[in-house]
């Protein structure tokens, strides 16, 4: 069964550069990549099922990235989350990881960076 | 201009990239102070020059009657890209600086006050603008001396007596919108950014270049 990712990103730019470095990394595993352009918009993806990570930016419209991480606490949701921003304030950092995020990847999104953590979180 | 003229790729770019700059400048900004330095997604608008005022006032995070104290700062990369910032701070913002300057009421006096928001400002639009600016052009952005334009002036006077300047220069505004907001000392301050209108095709060019080389 193919894996889930979700992508939440209010930039078409940023989800093609992370879906391209991402390539990289999954070569010829089996995956699904979802995306969201807000937070809402995830919520409503999520209605269709967990997914098994998903890459999230925390300034977005509608729904920002903080607001979706306290309504997935609300809901009872979690699974693996890795923050993609470029606020990289230690308020910031602390923030996330409160909340239960995994990592934390500073934008712009290295190919390098992101194959590195992907081998060592291994969860796809 | 009209959108046609910056398709949404190009513009779904720009707003990335200023997003990318406003991030590393709330880092650098927080980094000074102390504090959590709210961003909000920025405003990017593609008009005509007589449209200005009603950005500014539809943009601001001040309502059009608070009285505004604007600093405005010209910046050139290399001539390829020029333009100017302009930062509008409040009369609160002035009183928030405060425990940012760990200082008392008795001993701040409104010079030394107004000097630290002139600093502030030179430091919020040089971070800015640099960080948006070398993630197309390896060479540094320079910035011309602040100015006061505006002190203890109504937005929307404000707002329409930047028209009359700007009218006679620009025709075509591509103008983006940033607030920082600190919330725990009410510090807010707006930051414009309007592009010199022949810069426009090399920031074009330099968007397209972007991506082509990660798409």
């Amino acid at each position: 069964m193919a894996a889930k990712i979700l992508i939440v990103d209010d930039s078409e730019f940023a989800r093609k550069v992370l879906i391209k470095s991402l390539n990289s990394y999954l070569k010829d595993k089996e995956v699904e990549i979802r995306q969201a352009g807000n937070g809402k918009e995830a919520l409503s993806t999520l209605k269709n099922g967990i997914p098994d990570l998903m890459f999230l930016d925390l300034t977005m419209p509608e729904m920002d990235g903080y607001e979706l991480l306290d309504e997935l606490e609300k809901q009872g949701k979690h699974f693996p989350i890795i923050v993609i921003s470029a606020d990289i304030q230690s308020e910031a950092v602390r923030k996330v990881k409160d909340r239960g995020v995994l990592d934390f990847i500073r934008k712009p999104v290295s190919a390098e960076n992101l194959n590195a953590l992907m081998e060592e979180l291994k969860i796809i | 201009m009209n959108d046609s003229k910056l398709p949404s790729e190009e513009l779904d770019l720009l707003r990335e990239l200023v997003n990318v700059a406003m991030g590393l400048s709330a880092s650098e900004l927080a980094s000074l102070f102390s504090y959590f330095v709210k961003i909000k997604v920025p405003v990017i608008n593609i008009e005509s020059v007589e449209e200005l005022p009603e950005t500014i006032l539809k943009n601001s995070i001040f309502p059009e009657d608070e009285e505004i104290i604007a600093i405005r700062q010209l910046f050139n990369n290399n001539g390829i890209i020029k333009g100017e910032g302009i930062i509008l701070l409040n009369r609160k913002t002035r009183e928030s600086v405060l425990p940012l300057l760990r200082l008392s009421e008795e001993d701040a006096d409104s010079e030394m006050i107004s000097d630290f928001l002139l600093e502030l400002s030179g430091q919020l639009m040089g971070s800015c603008l640099s960080n948006l600016l070398k993630q197309f052009f390896p060479s540094p952005t320079s910035f011309d001396p602040l100015e006061i334009i505006a002190s203890d002036e109504p937005l929307r006077k404000f707002a329409y007596r930047a028209l009359e300047t700007a009218d006679s220069y620009y025709e075509d505004i591509l103008c983006s919108k940033i607030d920082f907001v600190i919330d725990k000392v009410n510090f807010q301050c707006d930051m414009f950014i309007l592009f010199d209108p022949a810069s426009l095709p090399n920031l074009r060019i330099a968007l397209r270049k972007v991506l082509e080389e990660n798409l």
